[in-house]
């Protein structure tokens, strides 16, 4: 805390000036000596204390203790660093938002495809279900003909008998559907058209809801 | 703080920040100089406890230099370094808050004066002063200046007023301005190195 001689007092005036902001150039920062940084700490401590900022204790070579870390450092290269952290890092968020763009829209597509392939899936189950359905109430109804009716003059009687066009066939289900009673056949197929209406109106309601569903999701 | 002391500074900041970001790292320690003390009391309201303070204030000053690059003047510096500070205390918090804070209980006390009458700790290598005393001694300083002069460094110091500033509110010209501010400094400076 020592003070210049008198031929220093110009140049500690400028000091001081530059210390408060006024007149500061680079050329002026060069001829910083160890004895002005020593000035520069001690009017710290004046205006700290004005403004009661001084903490208990001061650390007298704190500003060496920094100078002395940031020796080493090439600020121009922590720049580039930074600048090539955050070219990365943009090109990452591009190529994120690239496969961004493209994920929804497989994700899409796969979804009108998948909605697709079940409506075809349930739409085949309905046409062959339907078919099954059917050839089994016919079987159920008519066990007795199905099984003793064989092979007559090289036609298969069961094969034939829902043919009209048929003229050759012997109509063992039509003999004795006429042999039955009438009223029965008429309930029966009464039954059996509003079985088949009753499982079209199911596949249909599980058909509906399953789309709606899917469209939801 | 006042929003005058809030802008002290501010704008020969901007000057020194530009020549820091031109790699002088002479302007720099111009900037270490004039926040140290603030750096510390907001490193030392986080931890309360004067070593780790210091390391805080430390290391705050040295990511602000390194980072310095990305300052772009859209707040003061002074409030971007805050923000540094800031973080860089939470931060020390988070990593010592398990063990560090148990051991502080020995923590180093001042023992004796060194050459210039300044208190001193064995135990550690930094150059540690008391500041009571400091603070008394500029006080009486201050108080033995002429009018002029300490008017024109309160006007500077706890305003934060340019020199400009200054010469219109006391009417008088800048390179006034500048020597009184000077004298006065040197006077306070002379009787600090009585301590």
């Amino acid at each position: 805390m020592m003070i210049d001689s008198k031929q220093d007092v110009e140049g500690l005036n400028k000091l001081s000036a530059i210390f408060d902001g006024e007149d500061i150039s680079a050329d002026d920062l060069k001829l910083l000596s160890k004895q002005d940084q020593t000035h520069l700490q001690n009017w710290s401590l004046i205006g700290a204390s004005m403004r009661n900022e001084l903490a208990p204790k001061i650390d007298l070579s704190f500003v060496d203790k920094v100078a002395a870390q940031i020796e080493n450092i090439d600020i121009k290269q922590e720049q580039v660093t930074a600048k090539s952290i955050k070219q990365d890092t943009q090109t990452s968020a591009a190529n994120d938002e690239t496969l961004f763009k493209i994920v929804p829209f497989i994700k899409k597509s796969s979804l009108y495809l998948s909605q697709l392939a079940i409506a075809a899936a349930v739409a085949a189950v309905t046409v062959i279900g339907f078919q099954i359905y059917n050839a089994s109430d016919a079987t159920i109804l008519e066990p007795a003909a199905n099984n003793l009716v064989h092979n007559v003059s090289s036609a298969n009687l069961a094969s034939y008998q829902t043919n009209p066009m048929h003229d050759n066939v012997i109509r063992f289900n039509d003999i004795q559907a006429t042999q039955s009673n009438a009223n029965n056949q008429a309930i029966n197929k009464e039954e059996l058209r509003q079985k088949q209406e009753q499982e079209l109106e199911k596949i249909n309601n599980y058909l509906k809801g399953y789309l709606l569903d899917t469209a939801k999701n | 703080m006042s929003p005058n002391q809030e802008n002290i500074h501010t704008s020969s900041d901007d000057v020194l920040v530009k020549l820091v970001q031109e790699g002088n790292k002479q302007a720099y320690n111009i900037l270490v100089i004039r926040y140290q003390h603030k750096v510390f009391d907001v490193a030392l309201k986080f931890v309360n406890n004067h070593f780790d303070a210091n390391d805080i204030a430390q290391e705050a000053f040295v990511k602000a230099y390194r980072s310095i690059g990305n300052f772009r003047g859209e707040s003061s510096f002074y409030t971007w370094l805050y923000r540094i500070v800031v973080n860089t205390a939470k931060t020390f918090l988070e990593s010592n808050s398990k063990h560090r804070y148990n051991l502080d209980v020995d923590a180093p006390e001042f023992e004796s004066q060194d050459s210039h009458g300044v208190l001193t700790t064995h135990d550690s290598p930094d150059k540690l002063i008391e500041s009571d005393e400091l603070q008394k001694v500029i006080f009486k300083a201050l108080q033995e200046l002429p009018e002029d002069q300490r008017q024109a460094l309160s006007l500077r110091e706890i305003e934060g007023m340019s020199y400009e500033d200054i010469a219109l509110a006391m009417q008088i010209p800048i390179g006034t301005v500048r020597s009184r501010i000077f004298r006065a400094r040197q006077y306070i400076e002379e009787q600090m190195a009585k301590i």
